[in-house]
């Protein structure tokens, strides 16, 4: 046999590092927590199960991704899922303190930035007149309360 | 009449001016979202629940539900105009139906698949007419342990129909499950897994995680492919079918709503799956197999009438177990949980009003939705011209607004960006995330029921084994398990999604 470890399945041992990162976090947040037994589980009976399955299920993606062929992880492009992030965080950091419309035209600007096609003008037109809809709709039609302008 | 009297007490719920309009307006919503790719009923209806909290849960239910069949009919409109698929369930359709368009057939394709998806639609709600109120009969003798059970059928179910890796599949699942037990722990009252926030003393925010997985994350892989929308539509010239397409499109109409409404009671079946199937089927039983992705009518006919039913009957288990059978059906839960609604056995006998308005309701939508698509096609085409650029900005600002509006807190926003960059990777690692918003949702049900069963009968495991009703549903789900195990099950199964790449 000649099963030499390499990476022979990006995209499995991505998914399989991935899943049991998620796994060993979740059983290092239950470790204070009591586990009880089967006839009185306790709050960290049913979580610690889950988490070492998804620990046990990382570490076989992993394995399988070493010995078995199978599919790779395409480009990561960084931009487009990056920029829709960054924007949404930012929308959360300023919509309480500046306001709706800036929070609204912030959003707008730093997404545009994550598309290939973009002209600032179409930008800035986009962003006032969802900044304008989104005000309408939201803040004077369903009447969410969270302030207009700064 | 028993049956009489429900059907006229649902009439009497869904036939009043603000439901039969919050009904069209589903039904619009819904056409809309189907003919817009990038833009799918999961992260729409989780959208709109927080708009929906201010209304009667009946009404706010009707128009959520119209959302989700309305955008089966739209999803085959771009399907056969652009060969793009609106919808994953109108893959099959973009096979045979944009062949359709390109001879100039664009017109009947659009026809088969409306008319198709009405008769299968209103085959599939009959369907529920029927067989919910008896199920649910049978559910309300359930007690935990067979509850435990049918959730354990449930979850192998949705693996085994889950598209792409099995163990990826599974993985997303238990990830869901784990997921579903972050906050406070209902007996001990102790926060689990809240990393210190006590904004997640109630659990991760369900429209947090579905928006992120399936709104966010879309927007940034379409924005990463360059979608660009708005060229090459074919012209339709005449709405009206020949004889022949009529006498054509009968059997497979038929065929595609029975297979239809079996796979959409089944959980992890729902829409995609029925319509591969139904495809599947049509070619097998074809004279001549070879016409099939060269425009053959029954490849429009039978997936279109097979989602359509398909997701119909997708609310059975919902409304008769309370277990939602499909990530579209779990943000159904979220939206009858947020009115207050327990979905279980219990909604028919309690909520009678609830359950047969929601059906009647569905009828009207069936109805509506032959209007909206058929003669209006000319208005929902103009959609089709709208730039992804400009769309994903609108996308982008209701879901920042609607997410923040559900408590009017930002930080929901902020756990929204974590599930959309988790999506974004899911989607890299080919791990497909609707398992995962399935098991969120079962999760905690799950937990509840299984510590229950236990208590009972002090920790002896064999509790799922000594009761008749459990052991069968262990057995099915056990036996299913070893299906897939079976290399030449393995195989068809894997023909089965292979379909789609083509």
């Amino acid at each position: 046999m000649s099963a030499s470890v390499r990476v022979r399945s990006s995209a499995d041992i991505g998914s399989g590092l991935l899943i049991a990162a998620i796994g060993a976090a979740g059983l290092w947040l239950v470790r204070d927590l009591d586990m009880g037994d089967a006839s009185a589980m306790g709050p960290a009976y049913m979580p610690t199960a889950f988490a070492a399955i998804l620990v046990a299920l990382g570490i076989f993606l992993v394995g399988r991704g070493l010995v078995l062929h199978g599919p790779a992880i395409g480009t990561l492009w960084i931009r487009p899922i990056g920029c829709v992030t960054l924007a949404f965080v930012l929308f959360g950091l300023t919509i309480e303190r500046f306001g709706l419309v800036v929070a609204v035209l912030l959003l707008v600007t730093v997404a545009s930035l994550g598309s290939s096609e973009r002209s600032w003008w179409e930008t800035l037109l986009v962003g006032v007149a969802l900044a304008v809809a989104s005000s309408l709709v939201f803040v004077v039609g369903l009447s969410v309360p969270v302030r207009l302008l700064p | 009449m028993d049956l009489l009297a429900n059907v006229a007490l649902g009439a009497s719920v869904a036939i009043t001016p603000t439901n039969l309009a919050l009904c069209l307006l589903g039904c619009l919503l819904g056409t809309l979202i189907g003919i817009l790719p990038g833009l799918g009923p999961i992260a729409t209806i989780s959208l709109l629940l927080p708009v929906t909290y201010s209304m009667p849960p009946v009404s706010a239910l009707i128009m959520l539900a119209g959302i989700y069949y309305g955008a089966q009919y739209g999803g085959s409109t771009t399907a056969i105009l652009v060969n793009l698929p609106g919808e994953a369930s109108s893959v099959m359709t973009a096979l045979d139906g944009y062949k359709l368009a390109q001879k100039g057939r664009a017109g009947e394709a659009l026809f088969v698949a409306a008319a198709g998806s009405f008769i299968a639609g209103c085959f599939g709600t009959l369907v529920i007419v029927l067989g919910g109120p008896p199920l649910a009969e049978m559910a309300s003798r359930f007690a935990s342990p067979e509850y435990f059970s049918l959730m354990v059928l449930g979850l192998f179910t949705a693996v085994v129909l889950a598209n792409g890796s099995i163990v990826k599949a599974v993985a997303m699942m238990v990830l869901g499950l784990f997921l579903g037990l972050v906050g406070n722990d209902v007996n001990s009252g102790q926060p689990r897994m809240t990393m210190g926030f006590p904004q997640l003393s109630d659990g991760i925010s369900f429209v947090s995680i579905a928006l992120g997985l399936f709104g966010i994350a879309e927007v940034a892989r379409n924005l990463e492919a360059g979608i660009k929308q708005g060229q090459l539509i074919n012209q339709i010239t005449t709405l009206w079918p020949s004889r022949e397409t009529l006498r054509a499109m009968v059997k497979p109409v038929a065929r595609g709503s029975v297979l239809g409404s079996i796979l959409g009671v089944l959980p992890g079946g729902g829409v995609t799956v029925a319509s591969f199937a139904a495809y599947a089927l049509e070619k097998r039983v074809a004279k001549q197999p070879s016409r099939f992705g060269n425009g053959a009518i029954e490849g429009v006919a039978a997936p279109e009438s097979a989602n359509n039913a398909a997701a119909q009957t997708s609310f059975i288990p919902l409304l008769t177990l309370g277990i939602p059978s499909s990530a579209v059906m779990a943000v159904m839960v979220g939206a009858m949980t947020m009115h207050g609604i327990v979905p279980g056995p219990m909604v028919i006998e309690k909520q009678p009003e609830l359950f047969w308005g929601l059906i009647i309701s569905m009828f009207i939508g069936n109805v509506m939705l032959v209007f909206i698509n058929l003669p209006m096609i000319g208005m929902w085409v103009r959609f089709l011209r709208v730039p992804y650029r400009l769309l994903f900005q609108i996308i982008l600002v209701v879901s920042a607004i609607g997410i923040y509006s559900v408590n009017n807190t930002t930080f929901e926003v902020y756990v929204t960006a974590v599930f959309g960059v988790l999506g974004y990777l899911f989607h890299k690692f080919e791990c497909e995330p609707a398992p995962l918003l399935l098991g969120f949702v079962i999760g905690p049900l799950l937990e509840e029921n299984f510590r229950r069963s236990l208590i009972i009968s002090g920790g002896d495991a064999m509790v799922f084994f000594e009761r008749p009703i459990s052991l069968i549903l262990i057995l099915i789900g056990v036996g299913l398990a070893a299906a897939v195990a079976l290399p030449a099950v393995r195989k068809k199964r894997e023909e089965a999604f292979q379909e789609e790449a083509g």
